[in-house]
């Protein structure tokens, strides 16, 4: 038998005690989820499957979650051929501004979305984008483009730069080499990065607050029904989305390797 | 003998640094050659050069008579072993082997029998369906070689590819290169900052330094007669004494030795490497002598390693047998001699 | 400075460089020269070259008490939430054995979450009649609920420590993984027991993503105006409410357009700052990105 060591016990302890912190709320959302009762409070008397009925009957709230799939489809798209031919041109190439450049990427990432949204908000009328959600597929698109940039950028500084030179060396042109030797060697951070985007732009706030007009994206729609008031069906939608985060994460944890954390 | 690679006139700048001034290297066809040097001396720049992966600032390169300069490296009959084997981690042996050949468009049976038959040449058969991670050092090490050769290029580049193994290993491969060599035929361009290595290899070395072929010989010729300091002291081990050459003697403090050559008059040096040179209790017959003092000695397995230091202030390393080690006590005063054809008397400007 | 690069660099460079010119440094420059423009009696803009806004700004007590207040609670949910990721990075660290990657993947997890479920999360919870209040009544602790657990500061700083803490755990999980257990055995070698070597091996080289994990935190919650507006009372007003409100409501854009350079500065005072200081304390060799 060990030792009953002391501080040991007292760091487990404090290790539990941070992670029932960070998960006992989404656990209270995803167990109230079944709480027949109006109101959410303790105990709970009945459980049962009715708000996610009444889920599937919110027309809104059902629009809402495709304009943001749809967006987070788009921007994802958009970003990952512009943010990997960036971070290849970054990646081939030197050129005087390039570390000022690195920095200026990481700005849509770092900076406070309200700022970047109000920014957004002030200038797009001038260019002849009304609020409206082309403005917030660009918006997203925007910092979705940093995000890729970035991961494949960071990709690309592992990757053995003689790898691309022994595909030249063995007769392949710079296209071909693109295609059969760098691609495949950066596919998982593309798969991570394109997850991670579409996660991030499925729960964007700041930025949509600013853009949208009429129709809300999903997040945009849940936040207006609690400023209105707590329905309990907003239990049942968080619970879905933390099980769509889930598989994402899992998908992700399996393809991307490191890189898809977000620092 | 036709001339498989000729570099003309090459300068090479980074950015306003010049690694390479004004070079010219003449490669015969079919043989050994080994670009020796420290790091940075420019050894792997010309070898990139001559792959494609650089390009001069200006002069011109030739392969086989046809001027390559500004050609691409895919489009270069040449193919290059890298220093970390630059293996394809996303594609299996057999895949890595076949990705020249399809470049070039063989399919089917032939490229099939291709790979075979390299896999063959380099022993390893058996590893047709591992990824490079799956593989050790020195079998990825064959599986690059194998992806070279089965190109049959006019020339095969070698940018230090033992560096990553360990000696036993490197001493195999050392091996199995030279055998490949002759087997194959075709030219080899090696780059080493290991002089063993060279020496055991190559059919002629170029010692580089700075950026400037210092010497070009057979290993021999270079061995036993350098032409310059850098040279002398990089190859194998040396003692240099400095001094004047009066067209008679070697003229340093507290010494003077009959030497007849060619060197001009004025400043030189003189070299002489440590198996070369006896050491005697007694005053000798020898007219090449020079009284020494033992400073301390160093055992080193076959051998001991004396260190004198003669009159002129100059310290001599001296190879002493084990069974005459016994007589040289440290303070004690020697005298040193050695033949005239193993010195090399060089001007020193 | 692009002269002498292929054609081929074009290609691939020049999308990006045109949508970022285009969706966001125009933009933030946008927000600039609006900070000196005026507004007339019915809030329309009128170009001028006026430090009015950041005047007012300056000299009505509001604004920039706001500030500080903001400055002052994005500190304290900082300092919380480092408080409580170093004991859990910790034992991920060094402690956990068998799970190691199931524990990784648990404590990233949250940054996959919806900012607004987990926002949500804390109102059901604190809220009049929500599951705290009762239970504490359902087990006798008190008679009527309490009223003041949320929307007021407290609720705002739980809420943010909880939203922010796995983005301060991730660094610092990550630079206590970096450590080579050789630097901890050999502080244990030379006769420091745990807590020297915690604090004085561990932690000075674990400083780096410490660093980082705070000013995630910091910076994170300084732009915040959900949390406040989801979680605070009326007077739990972030700097962020403001500049939202008055590019709302208020309708005064040359003044939001001067708070948010204001916060813009800061945010970036506060990169530099903490890039800077990462740097100075980084001993490691290490290839983060």
């Amino acid at each position: 038998m060990k030792k009953f060591d002391a501080l040991n016990f007292m760091t487990g302890f404090l290790a539990f005690a941070v992670m029932f912190f960070i998960y006992f709320p989404m656990l209270i959302v995803v167990i109230y989820s079944f709480n027949a009762d109006t109101v959410n409070s303790f105990p709970i008397k009945h459980f049962s499957l009715k708000w996610y009925g009444v889920l599937i009957q919110n027309k809104t709230l059902l629009t809402s979650l495709k304009i943001s799939a749809l967006i987070g489809i788009f921007g994802t798209a958009v970003a990952l051929v512009i943010g990997t031919m960036g971070a290849l041109a970054m990646h081939k190439h030197n050129f005087k501004l390039k570390r000022f450049f690195e920095r200026i990427v990481l700005l849509p990432i770092t900076l406070p979305g309200i700022l970047t949204g109000i920014a957004m908000l002030s200038f797009f009328p001038l260019l002849g984008i009304s609020i409206s959600l082309t403005a917030v597929v660009i918006g997203h698109t925007t910092f979705l483009i940093c995000l890729v940039l970035t991961q494949v950028y960071a990709r690309f500084k592992r990757l053995d730069p003689y790898l691309e030179e022994a595909a030249a060396d063995l007769g392949s042109t710079p296209w071909q080499t693109f295609w059969k030797v760098t691609l495949p060697n950066i596919k998982t951070a593309i798969i991570g990065a394109s997850l991670l985007s579409f996660t991030l732009s499925l729960d964007e706030i700041p930025v949509t607050f600013f853009l949208i007009a009429r129709d809300n994206t999903l997040p945009i729609e849940i936040y207006t029904m609690l400023r209105r008031g707590i329905t309990p069906e907003v239990n049942a939608i968080s619970t879905i989305i933390f099980i769509i985060s889930l598989i994402a994460l899992i998908l992700s944890v399996k393809f991307g390797e490191r890189e898809t954390k977000i620092i | 003998m036709t001339n498989s690679i000729e570099l003309k006139d090459i300068e090479k700048y980074f950015g306003t640094n010049r690694v390479i001034p004004k070079l010219n290297l003449t490669i015969h066809q079919g043989e050994f050659i080994t670009l020796l040097g420290p790091s940075g001396c420019g050894k792997t720049t010309l070898l990139r050069m001559i792959a494609g992966f650089e390009t001069p600032t200006s002069g011109r390169v030739l392969l086989e008579n046809e001027d390559i300069t500004s050609l691409p490296p895919y489009k270069r009959n040449v193919n290059t072993v890298f220093q970390n084997y630059a293996l394809f981690p996303h594609l299996n042996v057999s895949e890595n082997i076949a990705f020249g050949l399809k470049q070039k468009g063989i399919t089917g049976e032939k490229l099939t029998n291709a790979v075979k038959d390299v896999l063959e040449t380099v022993q390893m058969g058996s590893f047709i369906n591992r990824k490079p991670k799956e593989l050790s050092g020195g079998q990825q090490q064959r599986i690059a070689l194998a992806r070279a050769i089965v190109n049959q290029p006019k020339v095969l580049l070698l940018d230090e590819p033992l560096a990553a193994l360990d000696l036993k290993l490197r001493k195999q491969m050392q091996f199995e290169l030279k055998q490949l060599h002759q087997q194959l035929g075709i030219t080899f361009v090696f780059v080493t900052h290991d002089q063993e290595e060279a020496l055991t290899m190559s059919d002629r070395i170029a010692v580089m330094n700075k950026g400037v072929i210092e010497q070009l010989d057979a290993p021999q010729e270079l061995y036993g007669h350098p032409k310059s300091r850098f040279v002398a002291d990089f190859i194998g081990e040396n003692n240099t004494l400095s001094g004047t050459y009066n067209g008679t003697h070697f003229v340093s403090e507290g010494f003077s030795i009959p030497i007849s050559s060619t060197v001009p008059k004025g400043k030189s040096l003189l070299f002489i490497r440590p198996e070369h040179i006896y050491i005697h209790r007694e005053h000798p017959e020898n007219k090449h002598k020079i009284e020494a003092k033992v400073i301390g000695k160093t055992f080193l397995g076959n051998l001991w390693r004396v260190r004198c230091k003669i009159s002129n202030g100059e310290m001599v390393d001296v190879s002493v047998k084990p069974d005459e080690i016994a007589k040289i006590n440290d303070t004690d005063t020697v005298f040193l001699s050695w033949n005239d054809q193993k010195s090399n008397l060089i001007h020193n400007q | 400075m692009f002269l002498k690069l292929k054609p081929s660099f074009y290609l691939l460079f020049l999308p990006l460089a045109l949508w970022m010119l285009l969706f966001l440094v125009l933009p933030y420059t946008r927000v600039f020269i609006q900070s000196f423009y005026t507004i007339d009696d019915f809030g329309v803009l009128q170009p001028a070259l006026s430090f009015d806004s950041y005047k007012r700004f300056f000299t009505k007590e509001l604004y920039y008490f706001t500030l500080f207040k903001t400055f002052g609670l994005s500190a304290v949910v900082t300092a919380i939430a480092l408080i409580v990721s170093i004991p859990l990075a910790y034992y991920i660290a060094f402690k956990a054995t068998k799970n190691k990657t199931l524990l990784y993947t648990l404590i990233i997890l949250p940054l996959w979450v919806s900012y607004i479920v987990r926002a949500y999360a804390w109102k059901i919870i604190l809220g009049e009649e929500g599951i705290l209040n009762s239970f504490l009544q359902f087990i006798g602790f008190i008679d009527s609920p309490i009223s003041a657990l949320l929307y007021s500061d407290l609720a705002v700083v739980i809420g943010m420590v909880h939203i922010y803490t796995p983005f301060v755990l991730m660094p610092i999980y990550t630079s206590f993984e970096q450590i080579p257990t050789s630097l901890v055995e050999a502080s244990k070698d030379l006769g420091a027991n745990r807590f020297i070597t915690f604090f004085k091996v561990v932690l000075p080289l674990s400083l780096p993503g410490i660093i980082t994990g705070g000013t995630f935190a910091f910076v994170l919650s300084l732009g915040d105006f959900l949390a406040p507006n989801l979680l605070g009372g009326s007077n739990t007003l972030f700097i962020s409410n403001i500049f939202q409100n008055m590019f709302g409501t208020s309708n005064d854009k040359p003044l939001g357009s001067a708070i948010g350079i204001v916060l813009l500065v800061v945010v970036l005072f506060v990169l530099d700052m903490s890039s800077r200081a990462e740097k100075r304390y980084s001993s490691l060799n290490s290839d983060r990105t």
